[in-house]
């Protein structure tokens, strides 16, 4: 069954076909059985009877002179005219046998087999003999009603069985003719089905590998006037009486025509009587359906290429503007920096109070903005993919936390924060020294300004087997914790307070993040809200495998 | 005189003034160049005792050159080169050039911007010294 | 396709296994029947009453005087010969009856001396079934030569041969054309008609008349009106002695006097006894030579000796003379067979023979597509109240006493 379910369509038409032929073949074979081998059967009755019967008209006479002779001629010219006949034999009213036709002495137990009732003018029955089995006949041969004698007629069965042989052979021979006349129209049958179906899966195909100008032609001529509405009279495909579609055809519109894409084309022609009639089975009608399918897909496709330029555009307007703000916007901050934290540093004399009051407001912004700038810088970086990552081995207590401790101390010192470095001194890792320095200096950052003022910011760092683990703690409202989640998010600006508006770019923790993942590390938020939020990394201490090809 | 020279290359005007003035302050004799052509006139000319020069000026790595071929000449080998840049990335960049040990590549120090003043004299006083 | 291969392969296999042949006929009968280690049994039917009882009982005689010697001189292969006869006068039915009776109950070896054509064409079926030899039969019909049948063995020639050559004689010699056929109503005046018709055909003649009379009877004079009003010059008679005797001497009677031509059926030494001196001129083919021709025959000799031992009564004929060749060839049949002896190898024996002398000038030739072992037909014609034997040269004479016979 299973190996019926692996077979061609074709196939399992034919062998379908076959089977049920066979199947008809055999109801009809048994039923010739029941109803044809009883009537050569009857037949054969027949012909016994008759013979019989002629025999008994022209013995009665002989029989009553008793003319042995004349009997044994009548007798011997019937056996003699018809082949199967294995006896034939007259006995009298006592059951003696009279005459036979035998050339052997006559075998009396041949009398008893068939004996004829006294009320019955004959009988047929099949007995078994030494001459095979035999259909013997019994016919009284009468005398004014009265009996004188019997006629027995032995009728070789090798007939019906020569006959039966006969007819099974014409039978066979004919099953074979049909069977094979089924076979070969079957194929060509199913070759009608196949066809479409398999013009259907190389469009499916084409469809697949997004081939969409191969869907070409449907394999049938369409032919439909409505869609067009074209008054062209001189159009070669209005000539030809019927009304045609130039559509369907590929060639070229008549003069006049609107030229509607095809696809709409083809929505109108689905509605269309003349179409319906003429697309011939329902196999046909899904090729046409998938042909209109492919063609709206392709339009798709030519939108869908159009919108990816508009996107591809804006994409690259982006980067643009990133890079402008990274680089061109941070020369003059830069500068102005610079220039206030001169004035700080009293290189031009020293100020009064107030005057350095206010340079330290000029400082403190510019910082700010100098941070922000940084965040842009390092996010277009990011997204261009020049982000540079160049591990090398390094100390992060003494290269990486404290330079960053140092960049920030105003920022420290403004927010009275108390600094706990807690950093093991020896741990070492494989690492961007750079990199690992905006993190440290985005996460302290992040503890001064979201931190409790006058807080406590603590930092950690020890090994853990092949990973080192770096903490950031601070004291502070910390974040509720449905906000967790976001934090690494681009973009993503925590209200802090129900007061103060959201600070910063809100892209510190997705560079963090990033820088990170690039380390093949993990970074996560802990925290209690309204108490204290802690900052966890995981890095690998050894960055094989990616560290940059030189 | 014995005011130590110093020359600052750089195509943004604000940062040569502010520059100027911080070290000036520290009473060093300050000249500028706004291009790596004009820079290299007064190196020659001036003999500064010190250069401090942007990495990137009219293209991405024209600092760079610059003070690769500087220090190709006779002449100017001698005198030392401090490199500032608005960008980490050409920290980087001198820290892979000086790793692959090309010496052909250098300079003293490097620094990024925005410059603390303060670390900017302290540096300036050990590469002059 | 590999199922449909498989199916077709399948149907095919079943018409093979449909094809049922024929069952057998009959059943096998045993396979030495008659012969015993003394003895070998034949089995005869033939006219021994009733009006063709001449040729009958002739027929007879004359094979059993040999037999009777042979059997004296200790049989062949140390068997003696046996012959069962039983009467059917003529009659088939009759015929039919003892065959059936010689082959089913007294299981004889071989059939031998049957005599007439309706008879032995009755039991050919017979012959065929039972798969017997039947020897030396009393008549030339077409029908037992051809086609040609393995166990009838026939020792004479043809009626076809004995009309063919008077045809010829009279066409050729004579330059007659009007031949009529009188013949007895049956196979065997059949086939001398259509043997008659056959030989005129070949002169692109036909005959001018023919008339029939019913086999045991005597009632000629139809046949003899129409054939009489056809002014034929010849009557080609295939009949038995009495009904041509009549015909004849009706004939003669009406001053019709064409040449007269009996094949050897007739019966000729019966018929010359009936004519008296009508017989004069009537001619009458035979397949063996005269009997009385002792001095040239050594076959002639020793029949006349044999019959004048065992059955002094009779008088030898042609009859007789054939009926004791055939005997003769039974004899030398049995004789080569062996001592293994049973009906295939029998009839292989006969058919072996080849250019054996009879003592009749005349040899007898059989080969497994011949089974006829005489050919020759001499011509007889009475004479003086005799027959005596003519030649071609002596058909003048057949004229000029014709002739001679008319202006008497």
């Amino acid at each position: 069954m299973m190996r019926f379910g692996k077979l061609k369509v074709k196939q399992k038409i034919a062998v379908s076909t076959a089977v049920v032929i066979l199947f008809f073949s055999l109801v009809s074979w048994l039923s010739i059985q029941f109803v044809v081998l009883p009537s050569l059967t009857d037949e054969i009755t027949n012909r016994g009877e008759i013979i019989a019967n002629g025999i008994a008209l022209r013995a009665q006479q002989y029989l009553t002179a008793d003319d042995r002779p004349n009997l044994l001629d009548v007798i011997f010219t019937e056996k003699w005219m018809e082949p199967y006949l294995a006896y034939i034999f007259i006995i009298n009213e006592v059951d003696g046998v009279v005459v036979h036709t035998l050339l052997q002495p006559f075998p009396q137990y041949l009398v008893r087999v068939n004996p004829l009732p006294a009320d019955r003018i004959q009988h047929t029955r099949l007995v078994k003999t030494s001459f095979g089995s035999v259909y013997d006949t019994a016919m009284a041969i009468q005398e004014e009603s009265h009996r004188i004698g019997t006629v027995r007629v032995g009728l070789s069965k090798v007939l019906v069985d020569e006959t039966m042989g006969r007819l099974a052979n014409i039978f066979l021979a004919v099953l074979v003719l049909i069977i094979s006349i089924a076979l070969v129209l079957t194929n060509w049958f199913s070759r009608q089905i196949t066809g479409p179906i398999l013009d259907l899966r190389d469009l499916t195909r084409d469809l697949i590998s997004c081939n969409f100008q191969a869907c070409g032609h449907l394999g049938k001529r369409v032919e439909c006037w409505l869609v067009k509405d074209c008054s062209q009279l001189m159009c070669s495909a209005y000539e030809r009486g019927r009304p045609p579609c130039w559509l369907m055809d590929n060639p070229p519109p008549p003069h006049g025509a609107e030229v509607n894409p095809l696809a709409s084309k083809l929505e109108e022609c689905s509605r269309c009587q003349v179409y319906k009639e003429n697309v011939g089975d329902e196999i046909e009608q899904l090729a046409a359906a998938f042909c209109h399918m492919i063609h709206k897909l392709d339009l798709y496709q030519e939108e869908l290429k159009l919108t990816n330029e508009d996107l591809r555009k804006l994409n690259r307007n982006y980067m643009e503007m990133l890079r402008f703000v990274s680089h061109e916007l941070k020369t003059p901050i830069a500068n102005s920096s610079m220039s206030a934290q001169a004035l700080l540093q009293s290189i031009f004399g020293t100020l009064t109070p107030p005057q350095e009051k206010m340079v330290k407001h000029i400082y403190s912004n510019l910082s700010t903005s100098v941070e922000m700038v940084k965040n842009y810088l390092d996010l277009s970086r990011i997204e261009t993919g020049e982000l540079l990552f160049q591990p090398r081995r390094l100390h992060l207590a003494s290269e990486v936390v404290a330079p960053t401790l140092i960049s920030l101390s105003i920022l420290i010192t403004a927010n009275r924060i108390r600094v706990e470095d807690l950093t093991d001194e020896g741990l070492v890792l494989e690492g961007d020294e750079e990199l690992l320095r905006v993190v440290y200096s985005n996460l302290i950052g992040n503890a001064c300004k979201y931190g409790r003022k006058g807080g406590v910011i603590r930092l950690r760092g020890k090994n853990q087997g092949t990973l080192c683990r770096l903490e950031v703690w601070n004291d502070g409202p910390g974040i509720a914790g449905e906000k967790m989640g976001q934090l690494f998010q681009k973009f993503c600006r925590i209200q802090q307070s129900p007061e103060g508006a959201a600070k910063g770019t809100g892209l510190g923790l997705f560079i963090s993040r990033t820088i990170v993942e690039l380390h093949g590390g993990k970074i996560w938020a802990e925290g209690v809200e309204g108490e204290w939020i802690q900052f966890v990394i995981e890095l690998p201490k050894s960055q094989e495998g990616s560290r940059e090809n030189e | 005189m014995n005011r130590k020279k110093i020359l600052i290359i750089d195509d943004d005007p604000s940062f040569l003034e502010i520059c100027s003035a911080i070290l000036e302050e520290s009473d060093y004799h300050v000249d500028t160049a706004s291009s790596s052509k004009e820079g290299l006139e007064k190196l020659v000319s001036q003999r500064p005792d010190l250069v401090l020069l942007d990495i990137m000026m009219a293209t991405m790595d024209e600092g760079l050159s610059f003070a690769t071929s500087i220090r190709q000449r006779e002449d100017l080998h001698k005198i030392p080169i401090m490199i500032v840049s608005a960008q980490p990335d050409a920290e980087k960049g001198y820290q892979r050039s000086v790793d692959r040990e090309m010496d052909w590549i250098s300079a003293d120090m490097f620094m990024e911007k925005p410059i603390n003043p303060q670390d900017l004299l302290h540096n300036v006083r050990l590469l002059i010294e | 396709m590999k199922n449909s291969l498989l199916c077709l392969g399948f149907l095919l296999f079943c018409l093979g296994t449909g094809c049922s042949g024929a069952a057998n006929q009959e059943v096998t009968v045993v396979e030495r029947p008659g012969v015993s280690a003394d003895e070998v049994r034949l089995g005869s039917s033939l006219a021994l009453s009733g009006h063709a009882s001449f040729l009958g009982t002739q027929t007879l005689h004359g094979a059993l005087c040999y037999i009777e010697a042979i059997n004296e001189a200790g049989g062949v292969h140390g068997r003696k010969i046996k012959v069962i006869a039983y009467d059917d006068g003529y009659d088939p039915p009759r015929c039919l009856e003892n065959t059936q009776q010689l082959i089913a109950e007294d299981k004889v070896f071989a059939l031998f001396c049957y005599v007439g054509t309706p008879t032995s064409v009755k039991i050919m079926p017979l012959v065929q079934e039972a798969r017997i030899p039947l020897v030396g039969l009393f008549t030339g019909a077409q029908i037992l030569r051809n086609p040609f049948q393995r166990y009838i063995i026939n020792i004479r020639a043809s009626y076809y041969e004995e009309t063919g050559a008077v045809v010829k004689e009279l066409v050729e010699s004579l330059a007659l054309s009007k031949f009529a056929v009188f013949y007895q109503y049956d196979d065997y005046g059949f086939d001398g008609l259509t043997g008659t018709q056959v030989a005129l055909k070949q002169y692109g003649l036909t005959p001018v008349a023919t008339g029939s009379y019913r086999r045991g009877s005597l009632e000629v004079e139809d046949a003899l009106a129409r054939i009489i009003a056809s002014k034929a010059e010849v009557v080609i008679m295939i009949g038995t002695y009495e009904p041509c005797a009549k015909f004849i001497r009706l004939a003669k009677s009406r001053d019709y006097e064409p040449i007269f031509h009996c094949v050897s059926f007739v019966g000729a030494d019966e018929l010359v006894k009936k004519l008296g001196a009508a017989g004069e001129g009537v001619i009458i083919t035979q397949v063996v030579p005269p009997p009385t021709e002792t001095l040239l025959l050594p076959a002639a000799e020793e029949y006349t000796k044999l019959m004048a031992r065992f059955f002094p009564d009779d008088e030898p004929n042609f009859v007789g003379f054939e009926s004791y060749l055939n005997a003769r060839v039974m004899v030398e049949g049995l004789q080569r067979a062996g001592p293994d002896l049973n009906r295939e190898n029998f009839l292989d024996a006969i058919e072996s023979i080849e250019n054996f002398s009879l003592g009749i000038g005349n040899p007898l030739t059989f080969s497994s597509l011949d089974h006829q072992g005489l050919d020759k037909v001499y011509f007889t014609q009475i004479h003086e109240g005799r027959l005596a034997l003519v030649t071609r040269a002596a058909a003048m004479e057949v004229e000029r006493v014709r002739r001679s016979g008319r202006d008497r």
